[in-house]
Order: C-alpha cells, then structure tokens, then sequence
C-alpha cells in the first residue's frame, strides 16, 4: 500500500506541498492528516484507500526518474561524453542517454 | 578488674566495670571516658550543633544545628546567633536523593537519547523519532519506551539539541523539528538539489537545538520530515540523538 502522501496527490490529482498545503504528521501510531489547506474536501481514510492503484502509479512514476537520473550519470561525466563525441565525431553521449531510458521506461 | 582498652566511643564497652569490680578502680573508669570523648569529638569547644531528623522544626537555639525535615525530604540548617530563635535555611531547596525536588535544581534534569535500530522516515510525513535508548536520564524525566519525550519536571527554560543522519543516499529536502506540546518550537530545513546526481546528498546530518521556556508536564519531542522517501536514517549514537537539560 503507497503511503499517506501518495494516496493523497492521487485524490487531488496534483502535485501537493506537503509543509504547508496538507501536513501529514505520525506520533508513532500511523500517519494521519494534521491540517488541510487546500480547497478539496478532507478524505476520509476510507476514501484514500480507494485511490491505492493510482498512488502506486505514481511511485512507480517516480522510481522510473530516479533511476532515469541516477543513470544518466553526472552533469561532468556527460559533458565530458558530449565534448569526445564532437571531437571525433562518435554518438557516445546520445547512445548512452537512449540506453538509459530503454532500461527504465516510463509506466 | 574489667577495663577496656578504647581510643573512641565505638571502642568503650557498655558492661564495664562489673559489679564486682572494686572501687578503687573507678578513677580509670572516669579517665578512660575522658580520653575517648576528647579523641572522639576534637573541635567541640562550644555547645555542639547536631543533625536532628524528624518533621517538626526542632526547639535546638544552637547555630549550625542541622535539621533533615521528614516532612519535606529536605535539609536545612539553623543560621541564627546560639541562643536566638531558630533560623531554618533550606540548603539548596531539596534533598538529592528525593526525585521531584531533585528536580527543581537547575541542572539537576538532564538527559541523552539514542536509538537502538535505523528508524525509516517516510515520504512528506512530519514523523517522530524515536530514541529509545537512554545513554542517561537524571531525574527519570525522559520517556525512551512510549511516547519518546522529555516532559518538564517544573516550570524552568530548557535546552535541547537533537541530531539527525541519514544512512541511505537521498536527495530530498529534510527538516528537522524540536516540539513542544505537538507544534513546531525549533526547525532546520535542508533543501538538496534533486535534478542531478551532483548535487545529491549522501548520509546528510542535520542538528537543531533550543531554548524553551517551559511549564511543569509540557513536553518535548523531536519530529523529522523528508520530501521525497522513505530512507533510512542512521541509528549511529555520535550522529542520531535527542538530549537536554534544565537550564534556570
């Protein structure tokens, strides 16, 4: 089951800031809604659970660009790619970004 | 003929003389008392203060008399000129060895929490942590085993420091948060630049301390909140931690 926060962006369907639009607070005995700042209604429990399967969609999402980012390597390394290949003329860089996004496609 | 030999009073030996001891020997007796009282109680050279233990203020009009208060588990002494009427003085305000009044010493309360396993801060979730693990707590004012919280013992300012490291790569924005009474009262936010690999953080460490200005059984506690998780942060006792101590 996806997390509290997760549940909720998929309710509101939107990217929330969760210091200060929702604020989700655990004292230890689970997550709970501690203030709700926004112009939708407050959900229930219940009623976030229903939104599970889109919840995970969305963690699936954002797993994709993780990895996508951590395999792209760093700003340097594909500067670096990108000088070489127009040096000798190669795809090195190109190559590499299109392999990157082939291990890791989006859902 | 039964005369101990005795340097001080533990030494005399309460059956002597016997009664058929003769007479002639009573002035041994009486030198022996002598020289074990003087050896005993060297400094007396005035009419002697005592320690009197019971719950009514003694009628004792001897400067420097000490009187432990049952009533009160504390100490006080009299600082009235010999032969006035008393002057009780609490020393310090309570006896050490009682816990509440212990307590009421600035610095008398202190503790240091740590955590006995990695705790995992979910994602956008203002989450408690828990320091389960007292490295001390003078006083017994810290909760390591429910709630996780310091609960002042009496009304005082209060400094706390906590620290938090993370032991898995992230890039996320964290904060770091001392409440009190559940809200807010101290924040440290660190925000990472997330779109690059450069700039992503690994194993960051955080730290907030405070001062807090407190009310007998308002409480402290630390919460920590990541933007994008879960991971994982460090249970290492030097880096991950919740202390405090009354300050006035």
């Amino acid at each position: 089951m996806a997390s509290m926060s997760y549940q909720i962006r998929a309710y509101v369907g939107r990217d929330i800031n969760f210091r200060s639009d929702v604020i989700l607070q655990d004292d230890g005995q689970g997550a709970y809604i501690k203030e709700w700042n926004i112009p939708e209604a407050q959900p229930t429990v219940e009623q976030l659970a229903g939104y599970d399967a889109q919840a995970d969609a969305i963690v699936a999402e954002e797993k994709v660009i993780a990895d996508r980012i951590a395999g792209y390597g760093g700003y340097g390394d594909q500067l670096d790619m990108m000088y070489w290949d127009e040096v000798n003329g190669t795809t090195t860089w190109k190559d590499h970004i299109a392999a990157v996004k082939a291990a890791n496609p989006k859902v | 003929m039964a005369l101990e030999s005795a340097s001080f009073i533990n030494g005399l030996v309460s059956t002597n003389p016997t009664g058929s001891d003769s007479i002639s020997q009573g002035d041994d007796h009486l030198r022996l008392l002598k020289t074990v009282l003087k050896a005993s109680l060297p400094d007396v050279d005035q009419a002697a203060a005592t320690v009197i233990v019971k719950a009514t203020a003694p009628t004792t009009q001897v400067k420097g008399t000490i009187w432990y208060d049952t009533s009160a588990d504390k100490i006080k002494i009299n600082t009235a000129t010999t032969g006035s009427s008393p002057n009780w003085v609490e020393l310090g305000v309570g006896a050490p060895w009682n816990g509440t009044a212990f307590n009421t010493l600035a610095g008398s309360c202190m503790f240091r929490a740590t955590m006995s396993s990695v705790q995992s801060l979910p994602n956008a979730e203002l989450t408690k942590l828990q320091f389960d693990t007292e490295v001390f707590d003078i006083g017994s004012n810290y909760d390591n085993a429910t709630n996780y919280r310091f609960t002042a013992p009496v009304d005082g300012k209060y400094f706390f420091n906590a620290a938090m490291r993370s032991s898995s790569t992230h890039g996320s924005d964290d904060d770091l948060h001392i409440y009190k009474d559940g809200s807010a009262y101290a924040s440290e936010s660190q925000f990472n630049q997330v779109s690059g690999p450069e700039y992503v953080t690994a194993s960051n460490t955080m730290n907030i301390s405070c001062i807090m200005n407190m009310t007998a059984g308002q409480y402290a506690e630390v919460f920590a909140f990541t933007e994008v998780g879960p991971w994982n942060m460090s249970n290492g006792t030097t880096t991950t931690f919740f202390e405090g101590y009354r300050l006035a």
